[in-house]
């Protein structure tokens, strides 16, 4: 298994109404015993309404927070924010917006740069930086470049090679289609396939577009109300839903054709 | 139902800052009618609906004319626009977390709406935008409600609750569910399609999402690059694009829909 967790249970303190901050605030469970097993090689879509935790539980997952219950764990071993162990080597992560993963003051190519050196990696940094630049469909001659000077399209470029930098074992892409029009999705829809193909990544995709999901993913887990509601195949899950949840969203896909 | 257009666009150019970003846009749209803008990120698609809002930041310079229920925008004061503003025309943007005060229930915030143009005393306008929470499926109760106690697609039922609250001819929508998730995209699209049937409100609606064009729109303008470069029933354009632009479009906005063997 690449992850497993059991019985994850996550709850915040939402705070009181804003005219009223000395108030107590409520608690908001964001994962409520939630038990997902990821096996290994197998690309896993998770999938769900707003709302439903998906956030949190690739934060979780990730070992940015701990659960308030239950555990996370690594290729069998227990991870957690102080001891990730092998985790932050092994996984490259694409958030949803490249505005807030991208330091606007760095130079992009120093952006790719930091996991090679911040995880030690060995060989020409210079090198696999345009390297990286040229497999996003990039001219490595623009590392020199600010952030500011790429389109959103380029910059979720940027962001992927900045992740699969470090070579890693898996890939965790939090909605990273969902800022860019659809032509731009489509062409990094289909980068993100040729990478994880090529360079063996699993992949983790959190994403609200099951369609999305079913071209990259062989896998999908369906979050509802903090939990895992459904998990199997893409192909079963959508052709014989067993959650209400599941018929929601499929039931919510616009068809691109009129009446 | 009159025969005059609500909206009628004739070549109309837009600069901004040295850039062309519209560059010679025709278009008319009779009453009821619910037309789609497309095409790609800076085709010019959300500096038409700000012209056709009355609403153009002010380093635009605009040539040509747009005409809303017969009043000509282009060269008018901020006066007059203010006058055909909320009346004639109104706008639902992406996110109305940004239109909407913050601090400022969204029962006043309407009645607010509804005393500015309508003239409306206030326990009337407090009424009527009750009302009003009702046609657009909300509870009257959150009327006492902040935008940041309300969830993102209870704001848009709001902001299209304003927006339709001094029945314009024409109503103005960017990028409407571009900020919700699919079901409830799904469920305010369906509820500005009543609400537009029920007041005879026609539709400009600029969006990404062909699916939502589909669901929404009978005829639609594909822009690229500030020009049209198709247009015509969604049922065809999407059936038969012929423009690349359009062909990619459609292409990208399949992969959206998930395979599911019958």
């Amino acid at each position: 298994m690449t992850f497993s967790l059991a019985g994850v249970t996550r709850r915040y303190s939402v705070p009181g109404d804003r005219p009223r901050p000395w108030r107590r605030g409520v608690t908001r469970t964001a994962l409520d015993g939630l038990d997902l097993e990821v096996p290994t090689g197998r690309d896993l879509a998770i999938v769900g309404a707003s709302g439903s935790g998906k956030s949190t539980l690739l934060r979780v997952l990730l070992a940015l927070e701990a659960p308030d219950a239950g555990t996370v764990r690594f290729r069998g071993d227990l991870v957690t924010p102080r001891a990730p162990g092998a985790l932050r080597h092994a996984v490259g992560v694409v958030a949803q917006d490249p505005a807030s993963s991208l330091d606007p003051r760095l130079p992009v190519g120093a952006s790719i740069r930091e996991p090679l050196e911040c995880l030690r990696v060995d060989g020409d940094h210079g090198a696999r930086v345009a390297q990286l630049l040229d497999a996003v469909g990039l001219d490595p001659a623009v590392a020199a470049r600010r952030p500011a000077a790429f389109s959103g399209g380029e910059r979720q470029r940027i962001a992927l090679a900045r992740a699969l930098a470090a070579g890693p074992e898996v890939l965790v892409a939090d909605e990273p289609f969902s800022a860019v029009d659809p032509t731009t999705r489509a062409r990094l829809v289909a980068l993100v396939d040729d990478l994880t193909r090529a360079g063996g990544t699993q992949l983790l995709l959190v994403s609200h577009d099951l369609g999305i999901a079913q071209r990259l993913c062989a896998d999908v887990a369906v979050l509802d109300a903090s939990r895992v509601v459904e998990t199997g195949p893409v192909a079963t899950v959508f052709a014989r839903p067993s959650a209400d949840a599941t018929r929601a969203l499929l039931g919510a896909v616009l068809p691109v054709e009129w009446g | 139902m009159t025969s005059s257009p609500a909206t009628e666009v004739r070549d109309l150019r837009l600069t901004i800052g040295g850039t062309t970003a519209v560059d010679g846009l025709s278009l008319r749209v009779d009453a009821g009618e619910r037309c789609g803008i497309v095409g790609p990120s800076g085709a010019g698609k959300s500096f038409t609906a700000a012209a056709l809002a009355g609403l153009l930041p002010p380093g635009a310079a605009a040539t040509g004319s747009v005409r809303v229920a017969g009043a000509e925008l282009v060269g008018a004061s901020e006066q007059a626009l203010a006058g055909v503003r909320g009346r004639e025309v109104a706008l639902v943007a992406q996110d109305s977390a940004t239109a909407l005060h913050p601090l400022i229930d969204v029962g006043r915030q309407l009645a607010g709406v509804l005393r500015r143009h309508q003239g409306l005393a206030r326990g009337a306008a407090r009424g009527r935008a009750a009302e009003l929470l009702t046609e657009v499926d909300l509870p009257e109760e959150l009327a006492r409600a902040r935008p940041a106690q309300l969830s993102g697609g209870q704001r848009q039922r709001v902001a299209l609750a304003a927006a339709l609250a001094c029945r314009p001819r024409l109503l103005v929508a960017d990028e409407p569910t571009a900020a919700l998730d699919p079901p409830v995209a799904r469920a305010l699209l369906d509820r500005l399609g009543t609400a537009l049937a029920a007041t005879g409100t026609a539709l400009v609606m600029v969006t990404h999402d062909l699916g939502v064009l589909a669901a929404v729109c009978e005829r639609v303008l594909v822009l690229s690059g500030g020009r049209v470069v198709e247009q015509g029933s969604v049922r065809e354009v999407l059936a038969a694009p012929e423009h690349e632009i359009t062909r990619a479009l459609v292409e990208a906005a399949r992969l959206s829909v998930p395979e599911v063997p019958a």
